[in-house]
């Protein structure tokens, strides 16, 4: 094994209009690396640049949004300065991705077959299409894939239509696959059947996973690591065990506490309090201080992501001082305080 | 106004059926297929089941975008399809939130505009404040009423359609997979939120959803449905504490918990055999050639949805052979405390 990680961004910076001062920072300098056969979970507030960061890394930010700076190396080539020739040959090959909301990523006009049939014929892989594209549909637990391969997405109920784009990402067996929300519109036994397929790419090919979900049962089963995103910036990146028992971000902690507990019918779940912040102003200080039950005078100045202990990053004043947060709500038995 | 004891909605034995083509030769797809439920004013249903069952077909039927193949819908005793007065007092007092905030948000309109809609709809005119209003009660910030749907996250756009639904105050919203896109504080806070109304207002929820925990947390009763039919049909207490169907208990089996560790250790049981296909659904019980439970009986006959307790009914031949949940076992809920005060 070499030690260049599959995928490496460092310092990704992504805007959405504006000119200096104004517009969205959706991704504000945002670093993290996946190496071979591991998954990096990415959680987060919604709308705390989850999606465009995997956007940026493919270079799929849509208008008016762009990248202000960064790099983005796959393979230890940095993705950004590319002709857009030469990364659209890296899609799908080197590079998968399940997208959050499946009807952009499948075309209405065209069946699902000939679809995924695009996706081979783009690298060579003519041969024996049919039976690789019937193949991989039963992989992802669709039923008569021969008749789906005919049907076209608005015939499909949600969670087939997600099916097929996860089949489409894990298609050409990419080293790097990105999964935004892959399985939020499948039951759980057909979760458990997906998730396991992309085990196998990750423990089987050495392919390199990137995970973005709110569920938190994902995270905990697929993950080696886990990075927070809070309002476009990565706030907390640990190992997955530290995440769920030594969490050392605030809003790490608070997203933990509202984990559902189904044992608890009819009753009201604890939340974060206060407003998600609003990206358009400019911040100042850290960026949860607002919403921080720990913040003192330290936390009017921006606290920079530092390890604080091996392996483990917060960009917390607290954290970076090593002073306790109190018992972490155990998320087994009661996390509700 | 209702009487006394008559339910809000009442589903009778609803089928959908699409004419589909299969290898060339046209065919009949039984997505919905003999469905029967009822749900009482304040009250929360909550349905389960497998991707590509029906439910989004059984919750478009129920909000009247889509005809009944079969069977009737009943709100307040009166029939959901009579043209007129009666029909459109209905439409007017159900609201749906799609599993796609594609369903319900316009491209070409401003999120004001689209959550708006309902009110106007309903004669108001100056409708800036409640819209206001609805976005921060689900966590957005009021000035998002000026923006198209495509410059919001996938969670915001979702939480445009919860606004939408609730800003007219409907006595019935039906929930598609609403929360699962949103972060889990949001999606706390859209529970409470649904909590809240229902107490202020009494409104009663269809709840549909793959999140076992979620569906516990807000509803009152529970329906589980396989291939187009109910399979089980319960409190969400008796849900929590035992489930009988054996496809019941396959999805508490593959429900995953926030703890690393567990998860690591848990042998990994999938469902056996293939996703069986709508278009030609097997013999008998329609779970025999995925359960470990199946016999000749199974295969030649089906089980009917029978009452086996009160508020308890499962359609499965051997209900008394499930295997009892213990604790830490594969339940959804976390422990053992599943007292629930109704409130
Ligand atoms: N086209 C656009 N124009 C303006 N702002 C945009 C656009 N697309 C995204 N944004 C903003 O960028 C931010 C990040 O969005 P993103 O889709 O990455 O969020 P996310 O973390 O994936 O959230 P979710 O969990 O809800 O999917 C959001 O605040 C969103 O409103
Ligand atoms: N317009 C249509 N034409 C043909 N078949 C359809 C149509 N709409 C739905 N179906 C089929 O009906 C079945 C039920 O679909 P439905 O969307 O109701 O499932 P669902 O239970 O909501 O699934 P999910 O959990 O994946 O959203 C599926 O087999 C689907 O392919
Ligand atoms: S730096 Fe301060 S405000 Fe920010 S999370 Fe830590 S304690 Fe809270
Ligand atoms: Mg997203
Ligand atoms: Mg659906």
């Amino acid at each position: 094994m070499s030690d260049v990680p599959v995928l490496k961004v460092e310092e990704l910076i992504t805007r959405f209009g504006g000119g200096p001062g104004q517009g969205v920072t959706a991704v504000d300098h945002v670093s993290f690396s996946v190496g071979r056969g591991e998954t990096l979970g990415i959680v987060g507030e919604s709308g705390s640049g989850k999606s465009v960061t995997a956007m940026s890394i493919l270079r799929l930010v849509p208008r008016p949004g762009r990248i202000d700076g960064g790099r983005v190396e796959l393979n230890g080539v940095d993705l950004l300065p590319l002709s857009e020739d030469e990364i659209r040959k890296r899609r799908g090959t080197e590079c998968g991705m399940v997208f959050q909301n499946p009807m952009t990523a499948l075309n209405p006009v065209f069946s699902i077959g000939w679809q995924m049939g695009e996706a081979l014929r783009a690298h060579g892989r003519e041969r024996n299409s049919s039976q690789i594209i019937e193949g991989s549909l039963a992989g992802v637990g669709m039923p008569d894939p021969q008749r789906q391969a005919n049907s076209f997405p608005h015939q499909m109920s949600g969670g087939m239509r997600q099916r097929v784009v996860i089949a489409l990402g894990l298609i050409n067996e990419p080293q790097l696959l990105i999964a935004d929300e892959p399985t939020t519109a499948l039951d759980v036994t057909i979760q458990a059947q997906v998730l396991d397929l992309m085990k196998k790419l990750t423990s089987e090919k050495g392919a390199a996973l990137l995970m973005i979900t709110h569920n938190m049962g994902v995270i905990a089963r697929m993950c080696d690591r886990v990075a927070v995103m809070y309002a476009g910036e990565v706030v907390e990146e640990a190992p997955v065990d530290e995440i769920f028992s030594n969490a050392r971000h605030p809003y790490t902690r608070g997203l933990l506490r509202s984990v559902p507990d189904g044992a608890r019918p009819l009753q009201k779940m604890p939340t974060l309090p206060g407003e998600p912040p609003d990206m358009s102003r400019p911040f100042d200080g850290c960026r949860f201080r607002a919403r921080c039950e720990f913040a003192d005078h330290r936390c009017s100045a921006h606290p920079d992501l530092l390890e604080i202990r091996p392996g483990h990053r917060s960009r917390c004043w607290v954290a970076q001082a090593g002073e306790e947060f109190g018992p972490q709500p155990d998320s087994e038995a009661d996390n509700v305080v | 106004m209702s009487s006394e004891g008559q339910p809000l909605l009442e589903v009778h034995d609803v089928k959908k059926h699409f004419d589909v083509k299969s290898h060339g030769a046209k065919a009949v797809l039984r997505a919905v297929d003999g469905v029967s439920l009822s749900l009482n004013s304040g009250e929360t249903l909550g349905v389960v089941g497998e991707s590509g069952c029906g439910k989004s077909t059984l919750a478009r039927m129920i909000v009247g975008l889509e005809k009944p193949t079969d069977g009737k819908i009943l709100m307040e005793g009166g029939d959901i399809s009579t043209p007129g007065r009666a029909g459109r007092a209905y439409r007017a007092n159900v609201q749906m939130v799609f599993q796609n905030p594609s369903g319900s948000m316009n491209p070409r309109r401003s999120i004001g505009a689209s959550v708006a809609e309902p009110l106007q709809a309903r004669g108001v005119r100056n409708c800036r404040e409640e819209v206001a209003k609805v976005l921060a009660r689900v966590g957005l910030n009021p000035d998002f009423a000026s923006r198209r749907p495509h410059q919001l996250s996938g969670g915001q756009q979702q939480r445009a359609s919860i606004a939408r639904a609730l800003i007219s105050d409907p006595r019935l919203v039906v929930h598609d997979e609403a929360i699962a896109s949103l972060d889990i504080s949001l999606q706390a806070q859209i529970l409470n939120l649904l909590l809240d109304l229902q107490q202020e207002l009494g409104m009663s929820y269809v709840f549909i959803s793959h999140d076992l925990a979620a569906v516990q947390i807000i509803s009152h009763r529970i329906v589980v449905m396989y291939l187009g039919e109910v399979v089980e049909a319960t409190s969400a207490g008796e849900f929590a504490r035992q489930p009988l169907h054996p496809y019941s208990l396959s999805l508490r089996a593959a429900t995953l918990f926030p703890d690393p560790e567990r998860e690591r250790n848990k042998p990994h049981v999938l469902l056996k055999g293939d996703v069986p296909s709508p278009l030609a659904p097997p013999s008998g019980c329609r779970f025999h050639p995925r359960c470990p439970l199946a016999t000749d009986l199974c295969k030649a006959e089906k089980p009917r949805l029978s009452k086996i307790a009160e508020e308890h009914h499962v359609a499965c031949h051997y209900p008394e052979k499930t295997p009892t949940i213990t604790e830490g076992g594969a339940g959804a809920s976390r422990s053992t405390e599943t007292a629930r005060e109704v409130i």
